[in-house]
């Protein structure tokens, strides 16, 4: 990975950082604008029915400008954000009297199938994104905190703040109930005090290892002695307060926890840090950029009052990001790679079933791995999560997954299957909003291999390669992978009987007709339909082998 | 057992990987020379993910400073598990106690290292490299790979457990391969239920069932016959070969892109093709197994204790049964950073440690592995001696590790560190064994590869082990 990093870092900062030329725009740019900034798409448009494919399409058609200003725009909350706060609400409080929570308790999986409906819907994908990023570094688990309700919360305040002022999210993040429970803020007194979020504000949220000593750490965890929560509010339990003399980093005085963090907002080092993860979440996970590169945008930051929105236009907008330093310079984490591959085959399956898969393959929200949230880059991929990622994308394909808009069957535990029965309500309601969400959301598993290649192409094995990897790469793959694929589509076609010759699906949409009984053609001789069906079965199978090994080539891991 | 060429040309045989241009998966090209029988000794490590508290664990019961320091975590006399009349063990570690007095169980005190750095991570990271300068290339495991002979040219290492590969691994020759679930750990290409091959309804499974494959296919056998009314004269091929093709190829293809360096595509690439061959070796390993087991009742089968550690340390006894010649294992188990509550949280997961590694070696019994594996734990600090007001500990510094198996020397290795306030280093236990030294004695005398090689200087041994 440090191949190329000379490279990166002998681009003159200025140069980096200055606004690409417009001109260069086309599908591929477009797509690596909305995997990074979105969910691989442009969000859909309230009223209006198009594909995630249609609505890239008519991304490019727009131009580059106008799709990075529709990213960044900070309008005002939509009637589906107030439908989508309502519901997680609802959510948030199902379950709320279990005394254990855990990562894989299902009890969450409301929550978590929630925030992915967000992210597949909200007109804002980019503060989606970025409270993805922010979930990331303010890193909380479940799994402690034991509160639906308080993850709730800071999702909500991580979302607020995503394209504001970070020094703001900072002061909020340290009263938030689930950060005081999972960094112990609660019961840090006095008497004996807790460094816990203490250690962890420095090291991991504003300044990293080395800027600091353990004198430090030890004084600023007496800052926050008294710091509580009581009903979910903030409040400073004076009694228990250390309000005597104390120093922190060269300032000196009876500090509180909010004089600390301004301390700490006020060093240069804070400022690098948070441009320094933005750069890996945004711009490459391949390259360690210089301090060079680096300075010019945590300047920008520290004098906006670390305005997050501009810095992020800055990044968005740059040569470097749509240079090759960036392009395909990071890998899909889980979440990604599960939102883009149901959006890639216009897949409609219940959210929590995403949230479940992205989940077994390395990232589940609400509970990250530790203090320091997910690494990111190569740690997301090793032999088993490949595997798993491979294995997903066929199951998806083949209709396998277990995806269904009926209710799960029970858990026999009366409090989980209630939250069961309230997410699958609560996801039909959203998913009836057709005039919000435009399109037509399907949760149930209609996997109809029609659509993957259109009418005109089905015959051809070429013409058929080039759609799918325009579809699902952007027809950006090495040339010898596409003469494999066509090969492939080539030597496995099927033998078509004349009556089964009008198209690969239609055998699927008529079985789809005839879902629960064993008639499937028409009008058709018995014979001759069982004749159909299987060739059309195996040209529909050949295609899905052929999608599903796109869908699991090492391009596609990119984002 | 294949000889190491015999495997390298049948996996090539059995792929298309001889036509990718010299792109061989790396798990099979790096092994140097077969290891010799009787020197196939295994090494597995579990690290305790958050600093384990090692006052709690190996307990000075007989110091009343421990229980002035400790006024509400202190465990009491009557619930140790005793060494000897100032040392025992956490009443959690109940298995470990009977692998002590069954001469089993070295328990060395006081390891750390200098200038105890306080954070996770960084601490982490000295523990894991084997520098605490932090300029050694990789770490202290993936280091040693580059010097380590495995029998059969086998897969020298393998992490056990779904997570990130950690930097103790890396810096090897090859990628040490990651695995969760035996089952779990195979490309599922099986064709789909259809109208002409209806298949069992698949149920809203919630958990991680969604990824493993049910039933579980032999590699290259079709599901369920496409022709229900009847058989066709000839059997179709079965579709899932061209399918696992196809996939090779792609991921062994030369990048068009015009990307700097592409290295982010070709460690995809890279890990892709790893991963194609491994699944395979591993799956005909595991069959072999079943079938050796289901011929010999008598044969104790791992069973599949739960979730966590007890998973994945039975699944590196199958493994180890499995005969892939690996000698290097690797697990965790996280939870251990108990800044609060820790009396409840704290002897939860030594009681789970304690049960995984007593069916660990029961199982490795019953095959006769036991003699060749060693099993050391360790966390990447202890804990603050004095407790904190939430009923916790902060981070602390030196601490004790635990060395399992028959070869270890068992008892009480090094003193117990000092309590006295004169004696702490800011508030910490102080270290007397440097932890390379550990490491170099494990080298040397257990896995045989020279620890300077690994540590880049010579340390001086610890008596871990028989003679």
């Amino acid at each position: 990975m440090a191949a190329n990093q000379e490279s990166l870092n002998t681009l003159p900062p200025d140069e980096a950082w200055r606004p690409a030329p417009a001109a260069e725009w086309n599908l591929k740019w477009a797509a690596h604008l909305y995997r990074r900034a979105a969910f691989g798409f442009p969000p859909p448009q309230a009223g209006a029915a198009a594909t995630p494919r249609q609505r890239l399409a008519d991304a490019v058609n727009k131009g580059r400008d106008a799709a990075i200003d529709a990213l960044l725009a900070a309008d005002g909350p939509t009637p589906l954000d107030e439908l989508l706060d309502r519901t997680g609400r609802q959510l948030a409080l199902q379950g709320s009297s279990r005394s254990v929570y855990s990562s894989s308790n299902d009890a969450g999986d409301g929550l978590r199938g929630w925030w992915i409906y967000r992210m597949l819907y909200s007109p804002r994908p980019l503060a989606e994104k970025c409270t993805l990023f922010w979930h990331g570094h303010f890193s909380t688990s479940i799994d402690k905190v034991k509160s639906n309700q308080w993850m709730f919360q800071q999702n909500c305040l991580l979302r607020r703040f995503a394209l504001g002022s970070f020094a703001e999210m900072l002061h909020a993040v340290a009263r938030d109930s689930a950060m005081m429970a999972w960094l112990d803020t609660q019961s840090n007194v006095a008497a004996q005090p807790n460094e816990n979020f203490a250690r962890e504000l420095m090291e991991l949220f504003t300044l990293g290892t080395g800027k600091y000593t353990e004198r430090d750490v030890g004084e600023a965890a007496r800052a926050f002695t008294g710091w509580t929560t009581l009903s979910g509010k903030f409040y400073v339990n004076e009694p228990l307060h250390d309000d005597g003399p104390k120093q922190v980093l060269g300032k000196q005085g009876s500090l509180s926890g909010d004089d600390v963090i301004d301390v700490l907002l006020a060093q240069p080092g804070c400022a690098r840090l948070v441009v320094r993860k933005l750069f890996r979440f945004f711009i490459s996970e391949a390259d360690v950029p210089s301090d060079a590169l680096i300075e010019p945008l945590a300047v920008q930051l520290r004098q906006s009052q670390y305005n997050v929105h501009n810095c992020l236009a800055t990044m968005l907008r740059s040569r470097l990001f749509f240079s090759e330093y960036a392009y395909r310079q990071r890998i899909k984490s889980p979440v990604e790679y599960v939102l883009e591959l149901s959006q890639n085959l216009n897949l409609h399956p219940r959210p929590d079933s995403l949230s479940t898969a992205a989940g077994n393959l390395g990232q589940q929200l609400f509970a990250p791995p530790g203090v320091k949230g997910w690494e990111g880059g190569p740690a997301w991929l090793n032999s088993a999560t490949l595997l798993a990622r491979h294995n997903f994308a066929w199951k998806l394909l083949t209709n396998q997954a277990g995806f269904d808009e009926n209710e799960p069957p029970s858990d026999g535990d009366e409090e989980i299957d209630a939250a069961k029965s309230a997410a699958t309500e609560a996801f039909k309601k959203l998913a009836s909003q057709k005039g919000l969400l435009g399109g037509k959301p399907r949760l149930g598993p209609n996997i109809d291999m029609s659509w993957i290649v259109s009418g005109a192409n089905a015959g051809n094995p070429q013409a058929t390669a080039d759609e799918l990897l325009e579809r699902f790469v952007q027809s950006d793959i090495a040339p010898q992978s596409r003469a494999q694929l066509i090969e492939y589509l080539t030597e496995h076609a099927a033998p078509r009987p004349a009556a089964a010759a009008s198209a690969p699906a239609a055998s699927e949409r008529g079985r789809r007709r005839g879902r629960g009984g064993t008639a499937v053609a028409d009008a058709a001789p018995a014979k001759a339909a069982k004749d159909n069906d299987a060739a059309g079965d195996q040209a529909a199978d050949r295609l899905r082998r052929a999608a599903h090994a796109i869908l699991c080539s090492p391009e596609y891991q990119l984002a | 057992m294949i000889t190491r060429r015999e495997f390298i040309e049948r996996s090539l045989a059995s792929s298309t990987l001889l036509a990718l241009g010299g792109v061989v998966p790396q798990f099979v090209s790096a092994a140097g020379a077969e290891a010799k029988h009787g020197h196939d000794k295994i090494l597995v490590v579990l690290e305790m993910t958050g600093g384990n508290d090692g006052l709690n664990t190996v307990v000075p019961y007989g110091d009343d400073l421990y229980y002035k320091a400790r006024p509400t975590l202190g465990i009491l006399k009557s619930d140790i598990l005793k060494i000897d009349e100032h040392i025992g063990l956490n009443k959690k570690l109940a298995g470990m106690h009977e692998l002590l007095e069954a001469d089993q169980l070295a328990v060395i005190q006081g390891v750390g290292y200098p200038n105890p750095n306080r954070s996770h991570f960084e601490s982490m990271d000295v523990w894991q490299s084997g520098d605490p300068a932090r300029q050694a290339d990789g770490g202290w495991l993936g280091r040693t790979l580059r010097h380590l002979p495995a029998p059969g040219a086998g897969v020298v290492a393998f992490q056990v457990g779904e997570r990130k590969v950690p930097l103790v691994l890396r810096g090897a020759p090859t990628t040490v391969p990651t695995i969760g679930d035996g089952q779990a750990f195979q490309l599922y290409l099986a064709a789909p239920p259809s109208a002409t091959n209806p298949a069992a309804a698949y149920a809203y499974r919630p958990s991680r069932d969604l990824l493993v494959p049910k039933p579980f296919p032999a590699p290259g056998v079709a599901q369920a016959a496409p022709y229900p009314g009847g058989k066709p004269a000839i059997a179709p091929p079965d579709p899932t070969v061209a399918h696992r093709k196809l996939l090779q190829q792609l991921a062994g293809s030369q990048s068009a892109s015009a990307a700097p360096a592409g290295g982010m595509l070709q460690f995809v690439q890279r890990t892709s093709l790893d991963t194609y061959a491994l699944t395979d070796r591993v799956q005909q390993a595991l069959a072999n197994l079943d079938r050796r087991q289901k011929a010999n009742p008598d044969a104790q089968r791992s069973s599949f204790a739960g979730e966590g550690i007890g998973r994945d340390l039975a699944l590196v006894a199958q493994l180890i049964q499995a005969g892939l010649g690996t000698r290097i294992f690797y697990v965790a188990m996280s939870g251990y950073d108990t800044h609060s509550g820790q009396r409840e949280s704290h002897d939860e997961l030594l009681g789970k440690v304690d049960g995984a590694v007593r069916e660990f070696f029961a199982t490795l019994k019953t095959s006769g592995d036991d003699k060749r594996v060693l099993l050391l734990t360790y966390s990447e600090f202890g804990r603050r001696t004095v407790e904190n007001g939430s009923g916790g500990t902060d981070h602390g510094a030196a601490s004790c590790l635990l060395l399992a198996g028959p070869g270890a020397r068992s008892g009480l290795i090094g003193m117990h560190p000092s309590l006295k306030a004169a004696n702490l280093e800011a508030g910490d236990l102080r270290y007397q064994i440097d932890f390379r030294r550990v490491y170099a004695t494990l080298l040397d005398r257990w896995l045989e590869c020279d620890s300077r090689r690994v540590l880049g200087e010579k340390f001086e041994q610890v008596g871990l082990l028989k003679a």
